[in-house]
């Protein structure tokens, strides 16, 4: 077992090093495979250790082994083998272009077993050798995994806890000395505890990720949704996409539009390929339920999918792309025709959405251009005294609402840019939704508030005979979005139509904050009574920095430790030198062995209490002698009784009456020093 | 002669020898230690160093303390084995032939830079030395007891000379090296030069009946059985160490308890500690380790082995603390 347990352990630490790619995959995505290809590493050294010549085929069997290890474990990779190659030469790369937990594909997660199966065969390969050196592949693939996503807190403490214990397996038996010993347990506990403290002190989360590069001649790029409503709306009845939810919707986002130079809206999503479930923003502090549809397209042209603002998950055969931020959606290659997307619904009531502020980060940028006058005046007039909040946004929905009227018909307008906006605000007061949204989003960002112009479909109030809803071009539609503070985007409706009759989430919380919605006059009143404007609760705050509960437990634990330290290392020394009293000379030596070592002296086991006598100075010398002598006696005379006990002891505490006569800071140390305790 | 008598404690007759040994060679007494201990072990010794530091006259100096009879032989390349052991010849008087002994017939040899010799003369010392007995012409003759043969060498003068066969070295109880005295005893040295006593003014100071006494007390000495395996641990260590190519044989193990039995004794001591076994590690083992070639390559040295061996080898009495707490009771 000697020979296995080193063995174990640099398998092991491979093991654990490979399950810090957790965050990245989910755990039982990683651990079966890696587990597969560390049983085979083991299997292939077991064969070795029974028959050594098999040593030269160490390599290839424990690659042949692990790749139909690897094609076993991994759900599909045996109906395509040839993934297992991408995951290695592209793997990593496509990984981090991926939101998290990243789907547990063949050609995505198999580069970390793969990672772990090197490791082990390089660690058992110099093993013999060096054993410090074979520790280096897991802390390499530790190393790594580290580049993707930072361990901390908690899990930094257990993940530093297992890979000590993974190198003390390997190290246990690596030094014959005590000293050495006491060294290298220093080494493990230092290490331990580095970790621990460095992974609660560390903001929760570092991940890092690549944004899927997009090509400039995409339609993603080329496209402009808003360009298209016009056109739509001159050939209502065309079906572009069916719909069938769990629950209430008001509306089918496509895409977010967040920069304005003036003339043109563009979107700037940043996308990735879609793992498995996104993280919901972690601005949103409310409540939120899970709502699910299928969605199947029918006369679909745009390169963007029907999504939801807070999208969780998509279920569909062919790979998506997926701005985190917006839930925007991209077909990777081939459209789907059907999908099913699961997102996050804020459960929110309209008193809370009516008394919160807005977000001043919401991850938009504000770009407006060169804002013609007419507009910045309109916009201020209509705010009046108003602070920037969600009152302030149904404020400015509402006065659209009021003195603006929706175009339908023949001879829509078309454009957003400043012009058409001027001549729509000041003029012609008369628009489709593209005026309404763009209009809306510029006079909401000059008075401050977060917004950005959305583009999709609007639900029908009716749905078919079997609860699917049948999404026409007629339905087309642009809203503005307002960031409110721990709800996130708030869908609005400046043209007065959109919003569905079933109510229902925000929009429908929306609806009835509009229905309250005080005069202006009062909502004035209201803000200049007040010297600011409500705080979010602290809890709802977003948490980017350090968990100071933790970091705080940790100091305790720390300090804890400490005080057990001070007061457990004399009690146990006193209570084994009690003990050792009652074994006469023999346990004196014991006595002033650990002394001496406690002292830093260097007390090997081929060291007598002569050696020690002579390796020391004065009093300590002369105490060392004469208990040499008494041990002589004791041990190597032929007799059976042991005359010299009491001097032997007299020896000890003229030894410890000696090494005291240091300085402090040795007497210090040598007081609470552990290394003959624990030697 | 200040002769002592029958019956002399190891110890007294120790500080009796060393103090007449030490009227001639001055500031070694670890070295003149070490000498007399080779005699009480009733052991060869083989004294190595570099000319002028006092081997022949170290030799010389035990060999006159010691009463009875003694010979000096000076090994040269044309000496002949016959000139060792003694020879045969017709004797025309009595008519018959009549047996010369050699110079190994007596208490004492001093075997004088005993590497000049042939390989051939050499091996003569082989049987004397072990068995204490001469076989010429098929008759087997002992040597008188106790026997002693003090050998010298010089280890940088190479030429015509012959190194001795590892058997021969096995032999040897003690190799010794005398090394340059320190400043003082030098200065005293210098100034004695002359006026001093030699070799030659020394009186015996102790007789072969005496000194046969002191070798049975010394053979008596208790040793622990911890302690012989303690010996019998360093002895085998030598043999798994990397620079070895030919460690120490179980006549080196019984060498080293021998030798720490006659240490103990000039301390006064009825038993051996693991000090005693340590202390003369070095002169007993070194002599017997045959280095591999790339050791030699690297000057490596034989002490250098043998200090690793004892550093390795935990101490009887305290190596480990499992040990040292199934000493204690704590544990089974």
């Amino acid at each position: 077992m000697t020979r296995r347990l080193p063995i174990l352990g640099v398998l092991a630490a491979g093991v654990v090093a490979g399950l810090l790619f957790s965050p990245v995959f989910g755990t039982s995505a990683v651990l079966w495979p890696m587990l597969a290809v560390a049983v085979v590493a083991y299997l292939v050294e077991e064969a070795i250790l029974r028959r050594p010549q098999v040593a030269r085929w160490r390599v290839p069997l424990t690659l042949v082994g692990g790749v139909v290890a690897l094609l076993a474990v991994i759900p599909g990779a045996a109906r395509r083998p040839v993934s297992l190659w991408e995951a290695v030469t592209s793997g990593w790369r496509r990984t981090l272009e991926s939101t998290w937990p990243a789907t547990p594909s063949p050609d995505l997660v198999a580069f970390v077993p793969v990672l772990v199966l090197l490791a082990c065969l390089v660690g058992a390969r110099v093993l013999q050798r060096s054993r410090l050196a074979a520790l280096l592949p897991a802390v390499v693939v530790a190393g790594l995994s580290q580049a993707y996503v930072t361990v901390t807190g908690l899990d930094a403490v257990l993940v530093g806890l297992a890979l000590a214990g993974c190198f003390a397996l390997v190290l246990l038996q690596w030094p014959g000395e005590r000293a050495a010993w006491v060294r290298l347990v220093a080494a493990l506990a230092a290490m331990a505890v580095g970790a621990s403290t460095l992974g609660l002190a560390l903001p929760t989360s570092t991940a890092v990720h690549l944004e899927k590069p997009i090509p400039p001649d995409s339609p993603t790029v080329l496209s402009n949704p808003l360009t298209e409503i016009a056109a739509r709306l001159h050939s209502p009845d065309t079906v572009v996409f069916t719909a069938r939810a769990d629950g209430p919707v008001d509306r089918w986002p496509v895409i977010a539009l967040d920069n304005f130079d003036g003339v043109t809206w563009t979107a700037a999503p940043k996308f990735q390929r879609l793992g498995r479930e996104l993280p919901l923003d972690s601005r949103v502090t409310v409540p939120v339920r899970r709502q699910s549809a299928d969605v199947a397209l029918a006369d679909w042209s745009l390169p963007w999918l029907p999504s939801q603002t807070r999208t969780l998950s998509v279920v569909d055969d062919q790979p998506l792309l997926v701005d985190p931020a917006s839930g925007a959606l991209l077909a990777e290659q081939k459209q789907p025709s059907q999908y099913r997307v699961t997102w996050a619904e804020p459960a929110v009531d309209s008193d809370q959405l009516a008394s919160s502020g807005v977000d001043s980060d919401p991850g938009s940028t504000a770009d407006l251009g060169e804002v013609p006058v007419g507009i910045d005046e309109l916009a201020r007039g209509i705010a009046g005294d108003v602070r920037p909040s969600f009152q302030l946004a149904l404020v400015l929905e509402n006065y659209l609402r009021t003195n603006y009227k929706l175009a339908t018909g023949e001879n829509l307008p078309t454009g957003h840019g400043y012009a058409q906006l001027n001549h729509f605000l000041l003029r012609s007061k008369r628009g489709t939704s593209e005026q309404f949204a763009a209009a809306y989003v510029v006079m909401a960002r000059l008075l401050g508030l977060p917004a950005r112009l959305v583009v999709g479909f609007k639900q029908p109030d009716t749905p078919s005979p079997d609860g699917t809803y049948v999404i026409r071009n007629r339905d087309v539609l642009a809203w503005p979005e307002v960031a409110v503070t721990g709800v996130g985007w708030v869908p609005l409706d400046p043209t007065g139509t959109a919003t569905s009759k079933a109510g229902g989430g925000l929009a429908g919380a929306a609806e009835k904050v509009r229905k309250q919605l005080p005069s202006k006059k009062e909502i004035e009143r209201e803000h200049q009574s007040e010297p600011t404007l409500p705080f979010p609760e602290e809890s709802q705050k977003p948490h980017h920095g350090p968990d100071w509960f933790t970091v705080v437990l940790a100091v305790a634990a720390l300090l804890g430790l400490g005080l057990l330290w001070v007061i457990g290392v004399p009690l146990a020394k006193a209570v084994r030198r009690r003990r050792r009293r009652r074994h006469g000379t023999l346990g004196a030596w014991a006595e002033a062995r650990d002394l001496l070592r406690d002292h830093g002296m260097r007390v090997t086991p081929a060291a007598t209490a002569r050696d020690l006598a002579r390796d020391s100075d004065g009093a300590v010398s002369q105490a060392m002698t004469l208990l040499a002598g008494c041990l002589d006696r004791a041990l190597w005379s032929g007799q059976d009784s042991d005359p010299d006990r009491e001097f032997a002891w007299s020896a000890v505490r003229k030894a410890q009456r000696g090494l005291a006569e240091g300085r402090l800071s040795e007497r210090i140390r040598t007081t609470f020093s552990v290394r003959s305790l624990i030697g | 002669m200040r002769e002592a008598g029958h019956g002399m404690e190891p110890q007294q007759a120790y500080e009796l020898i060393s103090a007449n040994v030490q009227r001639v060679i001055r500031g070694k007494p670890q070295v003149v230690r070490l000498a007399i201990a080779t005699l009480f072990a009733g052991g060869h010794l083989l004294i190595e160093d570099l000319p002028g530091l006092g081997k022949t006259s170290l030799a010389r100096s035990l060999a006159r303390s010691i009463g009875g009879r003694w010979s000096r032989i000076q090994f040269t390349p044309d000496l002949l084995p016959g000139d060792i052991t003694g020879v045969v010849v017709y004797d025309q008087g009595q008519g018959k032939f009549v047996f010369h002994p050699g110079g190994v017939f007596a208490n004492v040899v001093l075997a004088d830079e005993v590497n000049r010799g042939t390989p051939k003369t050499q091996s003569a010392l082989l049987e004397v030395m072990a068995e204490r007995q001469v076989t010429v012409d098929a008759d087997t003759r002992r040597v008188p007891d106790p026997f002693m043969v003090l050998a010298t060498q010089n280890p940088i003068e190479m030429e015509g000379t012959y190194q001795l066969p590892e058997a021969q070295l096995d032999r040897f109880l003690l190799r010794i090296e005398i090394g340059y005295p320190d400043l003082d005893a030098e200065v005293e040295v210098v100034a004695l030069d002359g006026a001093g006593p030699t070799p030659d003014d020394l009186e015996p100071v102790i007789d072969p009946d005496t000194l046969r006494g002191v070798i049975a007390a010394v053979r008596s000495v208790y040793v622990d059985e911890a302690v012989m395996a303690y010996a019998v641990r360093l002895a085998a260590a030598t043999r798994l160490h990397s620079a070895v190519r030919y460690g120490a044989s179980p006549r080196g193990s019984i060498a080293l308890i021998r030798a720490a039995r006659a240490i103990a004794a000039t301390d006064g001591r009825s038993f051996v500690t693991p000090d005693d076994v340590k202390s003369i590690a070095h002169p007993v083992l070194a002599h017997r380790l045959v280095l591999t070639a790339d050791a030699a390559l690297a000057r490596r040295t034989a002490e250098s082995v043998v200090d690793d061996v004892l550093e390795d080898t935990p101490a009887p009495g305290n190596p480990v603390r499992r040990d040292l707490k199934r000493a204690l009771g704590v544990v089974s």
